[in-house]
């Protein structure tokens, strides 16, 4: 517990104020004022300290998500259960855009009612789309006449993601690839298994059901899937960058593609690189609800500057794709790949 | 913090931080309004208890309805103020000039009614302190009723307003309680009580007003463009976002600070109204008791004497007293058989030699002490004249700040002292009649020099100018050889001052009628152009006591007048010498003697007497007895005592004290009104009961002028400082960040400055605006565009060219970057924005 010591000296200098006067004026009735003067730090004190025991705070957003340039709206409610109402509390909280982040700390003071909550919105804009994260990091409590403070700390996260606002996507055709053979060849014939099997791996969404390698996925208890030498991996991939310095562009864009692409019923995966741990995550977006989904995954993504990662990641690692569709800030590059093994 | 800065603030953090808090909201609403309210009622209970409280404890009349609706109606008046911005600053100069004008209106009402509050205070101090003079201030009205009521009004005004910033615009108890519990102060000091309601009703202000001040989060601030729930400010790292104020909060806290000033107003009650024992006062109440007493009776300025002079006079201490203030306390008390009318002198101190102010009992010439006031007085009992009257008197000291013996005239004792509480019994030999027959022949060489020479020594200093006012004054004596040709028709002091030569053969007889008639001269010279005070303030540093009372005071009590008249005799070549002591006037023996019984006549006094009844008295003396005198040497006879000091005519009622006559001077200057009142310099009417309080709205151009003007020079004034002050304080600011390096601030100065004169000239060229806060970038572009137009260009071709991009460039870094600029980087800014301003000045 902090103890304010000047507030605590100022009022005992206060008292003795107040026996000079008595000693001046010499009317006896002003010694009836000591002994409240005296009491009320002890009183205030213990009722502080009986309704710190009960006041929470609480943090929600106000909205599934926002578009860029509307605010994120977020709630914070503070809860007593106790009949003693306390004004001097103080929220301290960390709101930041998750691709930039901060180390700015802000102190929200809130008066706490007796047996009831009280809620206080706020708005955060961003000027890049992204994660809005606020993170309650600690509650200080204080008594009546500012003598002592109690801190408790929290740990109470909300996010809101801010969307990008519709912008135009470059020209670039999301039609399949065609290299003038049949979509599907391979030897599929029925319990044959290829002896041209490249490896087996483990499925990934959009596999082909047909390649699924029954026997091992039982015996593992997990699906796998053959990948045979002749394999064709025939899908569209979205390869976005998470450079910072584009991310408003790269939302934009990447949000306007994969809305065309649903609208043209094509299927795709979305592939999104974590640099930090050198990993790709695939991502099958079927409808509107999977998309916002897989942007808000995006954001949760570390930033870098400069590089195009996830490119030189994607061609450099083992990952396949028929098509992917590199998404750089506003350049969009569509990339055929000739890996159609035979 | 201005709109536009807090616009520059918000794109900032963005710009750093990516994201910005906006206003926060309170779910449960702010009321603004219902803590407008509340916190008048604060204000009225305040203004209130403190006003009402002070008239009702000093008992003035007054119409409570009036006051408790008019102090109701003022106080909410002024905590809505605080609702929204656009009643604030109107609001405030609105009802600055509704007061002043019907101050102006009715001043004469509102004068008498704080006339008469004074004056009651004074009244009930004074008798409070048994203090003789009261001082009366003039009431043009008589009808305190009216009068009273109507300064209470203008007093609850100021005292709302006041409130009114110290609740509402800051919540602080300390301003609170500073500008009103000092008024119930005043009556509590002399033991006098207001209601205990007030007191009630104060309390429960203190309660809230310092509650919610330890909880610092009940401000209301009222600049910024919406008022928000919400103050903002940066801490190092930390941005603090504070409520401001919580109308549910207020209504609780004054609630339970309302509940404990009645428990506590409840407890008072049985102590409140009993009487206060008599007791003697602490120390502290003692030391508050003699100030108090002392401004009562002087006012401030004698709370500034050099030293103190109560309990008598102080050892021929002169100049540093601007007011003798009598304690009225016995200091000694005398028995003795009283033998004649006229007043009995008791002498203790001797002052023979005079220097800077100062009366010495030596004499001191050169460096060389000639002789100490133990010679002086083994010489003087020695060559004293004796009569055939003898007397004994017994003086005890009661209650003397020094303690020298107190002797009569003429006697002689071995004591040194009388200690406090003993007395000491001497025998004296008074002189009776009005002959002075020779004593002696001739004197010691020591003593006769004495005489002759250090007793007509004057400071070269004030020698010419003392020589200078004799003549002028036309003083018979004057025509002395050293000084002065002598004057045709006059008489020529027998001895000259310088040498002591016998330079006539006039007999003793001549001699010392010669001096008793320029003595009398003197007197009437006093009576004629002084007049006699116990406050003639004090001399300046740089003047002398005695010059600075005969050429410029003219005013002044015993100690000026003998000094006076001892310099001047000297000057005239009469050798005398300053007395301090004190007197025992024939009133004084005729008011308060109280017959001592069981003694004769016989033993204390024999020999003649002008008393057709005699008897042996004792009498108490107190310290308004205390006095100087002079002592002329009369050949042959010896030092007799003289007084010089005109009578006290009771003109001691000059008016207010100090501070009180400043506010009667503001309001009691005469003109001729023009309104429905009476001509009211002639005598001051009654107001018949019935009169309304408000006469119709009908002010007087001439009746307003003066106040006009005083009003409009004053706030010119204090505009004008305002200003001073403010640009003093910037200039400070701006040298401290300088000095500092703090370039950051300064740009942001100057970049502001050039964006609010490129927004307006765009505005008043487009009939639009643009963005009213651009980032560095965007100025630039503004500017390069606005100036790069065709006229324009022609006309600012002669300045030199601003590189925008380096503008820029220089702009971001030296506000936003960490580092900041360097001084080299910072002057090329500034002389880029000179150049910029100059060229958009020239195109305005």
């Amino acid at each position: 517990m902090k103890k304010h010591w000047l507030k605590i000296i100022t009022y005992i200098g206060g008292v003795f104020l107040l026996l000079l006067v008595i000693l001046i004026l010499e009317q006896p009735f002003l010694l009836l004022l000591l002994p409240p003067l005296i009491v009320v730090p002890i009183l205030t004190t213990m009722l502080f300290l009986r309704a710190s025991k009960y006041i929470s705070v609480q943090a929600s957003g106000q909205m599934p998500y926002v578009e860029l340039g509307n605010p994120a709206v977020f709630l914070i409610e503070s809860t007593n259960k106790s009949s003693i109402p306390l004004y001097l509390c103080e929220v301290k909280f960390h709101a930041e855009n998750l691709f930039w982040p901060n180390k700015q700390i802000h102190a929200l003071s809130i008066p706490v009612k007796a047996k009831g909550k009280s809620s206080f919105e706020f708005p955060v804009e961003s000027t890049i789309p992204g994660m809005i994260s606020l993170t309650l990091t600690e509650l200080s409590l204080s008594d009546y006449l500012h003598f002592f403070t109690i801190t408790k700390p929290l740990s109470i996260k909300m996010e809101i993601p801010v969307f990008p606002a519709p912008a135009g996507c470059p020209p670039v055709s999301t039609a399949p690839s065609f290299h003038g053979e049949e979509e599907y060849i391979e030897n599929d014939l029925k319990g044959a298994v290829s002896s041209d099997i490249k490896e087996i791996r483990e499925y990934r969404p959009g596999d082909r059901i047909q390649r699924i390698h029954w026997k091992l996925s039982a015996k593992m208890d997990d699906l796998f899937v053959k990948e045979l030498s002749h394999t064709s991996v025939l899908s569209m991939v979205i390869l976005p960058e998470v450079t910072f310095s584009d991310i408003k562009e790269t939302t934009a864009v990447l949000l306007e593609l994969t809305q065309r692409l649903i609208k043209e019923e094509e299927r795709f995966n979305l592939c999104l690189y974590n640099h930090a741990t050198c990993e790709f995550e695939y991502l099958v977006i079927t409808d509107k609800e999977e998309n916002l989904e897989a942007l808000t995954r995006f954001y949760y993504l570390p930033s870098y500057e400069g590089k195009e990662l996830a490119r030189d990641a994607f061609f450099s690692s083992s990952q396949h794709a028929s098509t992917v569709i590199h998404i750089a800030g506003s350049k969009v590059e569509r990339i055929d790949l000739e890996t159609i093994v035979r | 913090m201005p709109h536009w800065y807090e616009k520059l603030i918000k794109k900032k953090e963005l710009k750093e931080t990516g994201v910005y808090i906006g206003d926060i909201h309170n779910k449960d609403g702010h009321h603004r309004l219902f803590i407008c309210l509340l916190r008048g009622l604060l204000v009225f209970f305040a203004c209130y208890g403190t006003v009402v409280g002070v008239i009702e404890a000093f008992s003035l009349p007054y119409n409570m309805p009036i006051v408790t609706v008019f102090f109701f109606f003022i106080s909410m008046l002024v905590a809505l103020l605080y609702w929204r911005k656009f009643l604030f600053y109107p609001g405030y100069i609105l009802i600055l000039i509704v007061f002043t004008s019907y101050l102006v209106k009715y001043y004469l009402y509102a004068n008498s009614g704080y006339q008469a509050i004074i004056n009651q205070i004074y009244s009930e101090y004074s008798d409070y302190f048994k203090l003789l003079s009261v001082r009366e201030a003039q009431e043009f009205f008589s009808n305190r009723y009216v009068t009273v009521t109507i300064a209470m009004c203008f007093i609850g005004t100021f005292l709302a307003l006041l409130l009114n910033v110290t609740i509402s615009g800051y919540m602080n108890l300390l301003e609170t309680i500073l500008i009103t519990f000092p008024f119930l102060e005043i009556a509590f000091f002399i033991d006098l009580k207001p209601p205990v309601y007030c007191i009630i009703l104060l309390l429960s202000v203190y309660f809230c007003v310092g509650i919610q001040q330890a909880m610092g989060t009940f401000r209301m601030q009222v600049k910024g463009k919406n008022s928000p729930e919400f103050i903002r400010f940066k801490r190092k790292k930390e941005t603090k976002h504070i409520y401001q104020s919580s109308a549910s909060g207020t209504l609780k806290i004054y609630l339970f600070s309302l509940a404990v000033s009645l428990i506590l107003g409840l407890c008072f009650i049985p102590t409140y109204y009993a009487n206060k024992t008599e007791s003697a006062p602490n120390a502290l109440r003692a030391e508050a008791d003699n100030l108090v007493k002392i401004f009562v009776q002087n006012g401030f300025t004698g709370l500034f004497d050099r030293y103190d002079s109560t309990g008598g006079l102080n050892h021929g201490h002169l100049g540093g007293v601007s007011n003798v203030r009598p304690d009225f306390e016995t200091d000694i008390k005398v028995t003795f058989a009283p033998y004649t009318y006229d007043t009995v002198y008791l002498k203790s101190f001797t002052g023979n030699y005079y220097q800077a102010n100062t009366w010495y009992s030596h004499t001191y010439t050169e460096e060389r002490v000639f002789l100490s006031g133990n010679d002086i007085q083994t010489f003087d009992h020695l060559y004293m004249p004796t009569s055939e009257a003898k007397g004994k008197m017994t003086v005890e000291n009661v209650d003397l700040v020094y303690s020298l013996p107190l002797l009569p005239y003429y006697s002689v004792t071995e004591q040194e002292t009388i200690p406090l509480g003993e007395s000491l019994t001497v025998s004296y030999s008074p002189h009776v009649g009005t002959e002075y027959p020779k004593m002696y022949d001739e004197l010691p060489e020591a003593y006769d020099t004495y005489i002759h020479e250090k007793c007509l020594y004057v400071p070269e200093t004030i020698r010419a100018e003392l020589a200078d006012y004799c003549i002028e004054a036309e003083f018979t004596g004057i025509a002395t050889s050293t000084f002065t040709e002598p004057a045709s028709g006059t008489v020529t002091e027998s001895y000259d001052p310088v040498t002591g030569e016998l330079i006539s053969n006039a007999s003793f007889e001549e001699i010392n009628a010669y001096r008793l008639a320029l003595a009398n001269e003197v007197y009437a010279h006093f009576i004629k152009d002084f007049s006699y005070t116990m406050a003639p303030g004090s001399t300046p540093y740089n003047k002398d006591y005695v010059e600075y009372f005969l050429t410029t005071q003219k005013r002044g009590f015993c100690a000026h007048f003998a000094s006076s008249a001892v310099m001047l005799l000297r000057t005239m070549g009469v050798p005398a010498r300053y007395v301090e002591g004190y007197c025992i006037p024939a009133t004084l023996i005729a008011d308060d003697a109280k017959p001592v019984a069981g003694e004769s006549v016989a033993d204390w006094y024999s020999g003649p007497s002008e008393l057709s009844e005699q008897g042996v008295i004792s009498l108490e003396v107190n310290d308004s007895y205390a006095h100087a005198w002079i002592e002329i040497y009369l050949e042959g006879y010896g030092f007799v005592p003289f007084e010089v000091t005109p009578a006290d005519l009771g003109n001691e009622n000059e008016g207010l004290s100090d501070l009180a006559a400043l506010f009667s001077g503001l309001f009691s200057f005469e003109f001729n009104l023009e309104t429905d009142l009476e001509d009211v310099t002639a005598q001051p009417p009654e107001l018949p009961d019935e009169e309304p309080l408000f006469p119709r709205l009908s002010l007087s151009a001439k009746a307003l002028l003066v106040p006009l003007c005083i009003f409009f020079g004053v706030l010119a004034s204090i505009l004008f400082m305002f200003f001073i002050i403010r640009l003093i304080l910037i200039s400070h600011k701006r040298n401290k960040w300088l000095k500092e390096g703090n370039y950051k601030e300064l740009v942001y100065e100057k970049y502001e400055i050039l964006n609010k004169k490129i927004q307006k000239q765009i505005l008043s060229k487009r009939n639009h605006s643009t963005n009213e806060n651009p980032l560095p970038d965007e100025l630039c572009k503004l500017l390069s565009s606005h100036l790069s137009k065709d006229k324009i260009a022609k006309k600012t071709t002669s300045f030199p060219e601003v590189n925008y991009e380096r503008f820029a460039a220089l702009l971001n870094k030296a506000l936003y970057s960490s580092k900041g600029i360097t001084p080299e980087e910072y002057k090329e800014l500034l002389n880029m924005f000179k150049d910029l301003n100059k060229q958009l000045s020239f195109t305005e």
